[in-house]
C-alpha cells in the first residue's frame, strides 16, 4: 500500500476535525456503535459488545 | 495482538473510517463508555493520568450508588497541558512505522498552510526542526 486512507496526513494537520471535537460524541450522550474487525477473534463485531459487558476505554490509533 | 508494549484487544475500523469519524476522527482520542453505553469521558488525546483520574472517580460513583448514596451528575470542562517532545515522538515514529512514515510527517508539516499554534507540531518551522533531527539520525 503506497497511499493513505485519508486525505490528510496525518490528521493532526486536520484543524477542521479539533474544531468540530467538542461537538461529536460528549459526555452525557450515546456512544455511537457500528462495526469493527477484531483482530484476534478475526471476526466483525458491533463496539457496544464490549461496553455492554464491562466498563471500556476505546483508544485511536493508526498503523502506518 | 501483542506487540512489544501493546496487549489489548486490537479494533479495526473500515477503510473510511466509519467509527473513527462517528468519535471526531483526531489521531490520538479517548473515550470511556459505561455499561449503559453513555459516554463518561472524551479525551482528543490519550493521557493515562487523566484517564485514570476519570476511572477512579467513576469507581468512587459506582461505591455511592451501591450504598445508596443519592447522586447527579454535572458538567465539566478542562483543558489540562501535555508534554509534547517532538524529537520522542520522531524516534517512536521511527522505531515503530519506519522511515517512511517520518518522511510523510515532514513533508504533511512542510505543506500546512493553515493557521498555527505555538509550541505546535505544524508548519514550515517544524518541518525544518525534523528534517534536521532526520538528517542528525543519518549521519
Amino acid at each position: 500500500m503506497n497511499s493513505y486512507n485519508y486525505d490528510t496526513f496525518p490528521l493532526d494537520f486536520d484543524m477542521q476535525a479539533f474544531i468540530d471535537f467538542p461537538n461529536i460524541a460528549n459526555a452525557g450522550t450515546k456512544a455511537p456503535d457500528g462495526k469493527v474487525y477484531n483482530l484476534k477473534e478475526e471476526i466483525w463485531e458491533e463496539l457496544s459488545t464490549y461496553w455492554k459487558e464491562k466498563t471500556t476505554i476505546i483508544e485511536f490509533g493508526s498503523i502506518t | 495482538m501483542t506487540k512489544k508494549y501493546i496487549n489489548r484487544t486490537m479494533l479495526i475500523d473500515s477503510l473510511e473510517g466509519d467509527i473513527h469519524h462517528a468519535y471526531g476522527r483526531l489521531p490520538n482520542m479517548t473515550y470511556i463508555v459505561n455499561r449503559y453505553g453513555n459516554v463518561i469521558y472524551k479525551s482528543d488525546w490519550t493521557d493515562p493520568s487523566t484517564i485514570k483520574m476519570a476511572l477512579d472517580h467513576y469507581g468512587d460513583e459506582r461505591k455511592m450508588m451501591e450504598n445508596k448514596i443519592r447522586v447527579t451528575p454535572y458538567y465539566i470542562e478542562w483543558q489540562p497541558m501535555r508534554k509534547n517532545d517532538s524529537e520522542e515522538f520522531m524516534t517512536i515514529l521511527l522505531n515503530d512505522a519506519g522511515p517512511k512514515a517520518i518522511k510523510d510527517f515532514i513533508a504533511s508539516a512542510n505543506n500546512y498552510t493553515g493557521p498555527v499554534q505555538s509550541n505546535s507540531s505544524l508548519g514550515k518551522a517544524m518541518g525544518k526542526k525534523l528534517q534536521a533531527w532526520l538528517d542528525n539520525q543519518n549521519n
